[in-house]
């Protein structure tokens, strides 16, 4: 039998290669003397080292791997943990520190839950998704605008959006650009404040943040109150997509 | 007998550190020329041995590489192995006198 035989067949049995290795290398640093030192032969020091498959089982039994993966796998998870921990608490402090225009996402909203009487939660409803964008409804208000005894008070409606704003995180721009028109199911248009119109609609988005997406809100002025649903042209061009919203009472 | 002379192997290793740490070749070196060739076992079933001693925190050992690049492998007895070499020479002391005190009868 050859030294390196000699020394596979010791080894043979110890599973946890570090172990089996540092064994190898001990074993073999014994040859060496026997070859070197005493000036054995091969042949010679194998004969005085004995029967390899003697001491295999024994060192097998005294290396067990089930300890050198418990040792490893605990590194790793120990690693793992302190990464996540770190990735975790730089998200956290990201998330805190999200844009304070996030606060216009309550902005069209104070003046109507300070008139708690008449304002009615709606069903939030209607999604579209284009650009790479997906534009959904979160929350939906009707609410009672001006002197309820009086025949000039009309219904506004104010729609908040949720938009996800994708691995990127970049902000859409939230005004005329990208909403087109707006209608309900009375044939209704919808335009633009400052047009001076019997109907229009104001709209305000906030920044975006990475991993959190956007806010944006849409009021709509003197909606009808049998109208049915509303209707928003999203995006332009060959992008353009149509956001339908059922106007549907919550809880009813 | 097979587990006695484990236990004597063991014994005999533990008795060498005591003076000094010695790597694996030393060790058998030394037991064959203190004991006046006696024992000389086979070199390999050394390592079983110290490595048991060492798991059992018996022994403890460190890693040199000597002027030549070759690598060697220090056993040191620790607090521990010397308590356990002190019992083991004791049971060892009980069983040879044992076995003195029959064989005078025969």
């Amino acid at each position: 039998m050859s030294e390196q035989k000699w020394l596979n067949v010791a080894t043979s049995k110890i599973r946890f290669r570090p172990d089996r290795e540092a064994v190898w290398r001990e074993l073999e640093a014994h040859f060496e003397d026997l070859r070197e030192d005493v000036g054995l032969t091969e042949e010679a020091a194998v004969e005085k080292m004995g029967d390899p498959l003697d001491i295999a089982d024994e060192l097998g039994r005294l290396h067990r791997p089930w300890l050198g993966y418990l040792w490893r796998a605990s590194q790793v998870l120990l690693w793992a943990g302190v990464v996540l921990c770190v990735l975790l608490c730089a998200l956290h402090f990201y998330w805190r520190s999200t844009p304070p225009e996030w606060a216009v996402y309550d902005y069209l909203t104070w003046e109507y839950e300070a008139a708690a009487d008449g304002l009615h939660e709606l069903v939030p409803n209607g999604s579209v998704t284009t650009g790479g964008y997906t534009i959904r409804v979160d929350r939906a208000l009707m609410g009672l605008a001006g002197d309820p005894e009086r025949e000039s008070s009309q219904w506004n409606l104010v729609l908040y959006f949720h938009i996800n704003t994708g691995w990127r995180g970049e902000a859409l721009y939230w005004d005329s650009n990208v909403i087109g028109e707006v209608r309900d199911s009375a044939g209704n248009i919808y335009g633009p404040q400052y047009a001076d119109l019997e109907r229009y609609c104001r709209y305000g988005g906030s920044g975006s943040a990475w991993g959190l997406g956007q806010k944006a809100a849409l009021e709509l002025n003197n909606v009808p109150e049998d109208a049915e649903w509303i209707e928003f042209d999203i995006g332009f061009g060959s992008l353009q997509r149509t956001l339908h919203f059922d106007l549907r009472e919550a809880g009813v | 007998m097979a587990k006695k002379e484990a236990g004597g192997a063991s014994m005999l290793v533990l008795a060498l550190l005591k003076e000094k740490e010695m790597y694996g070749y030393q060790i058998i070196e030394e037991l064959d020329r203190r004991s006046n060739h006696v024992f000389q076992m086979k070199e390999g079933t050394l390592y079983p041995v110290l490595h048991g001693l060492e798991k059992d925190k018996l022994v403890s050992a460190r890693e040199t590489v000597t002027e030549k690049g070759r690598t060697r492998r220090y056993y040191a007895v620790t607090e521990k192995g010397l308590r356990a070499l002190e019992e083991k020479k004791e049971e060892w002391t009980a069983f040879s006198r044992a076995v003195t005190a029959i064989l005078a009868g025969v």
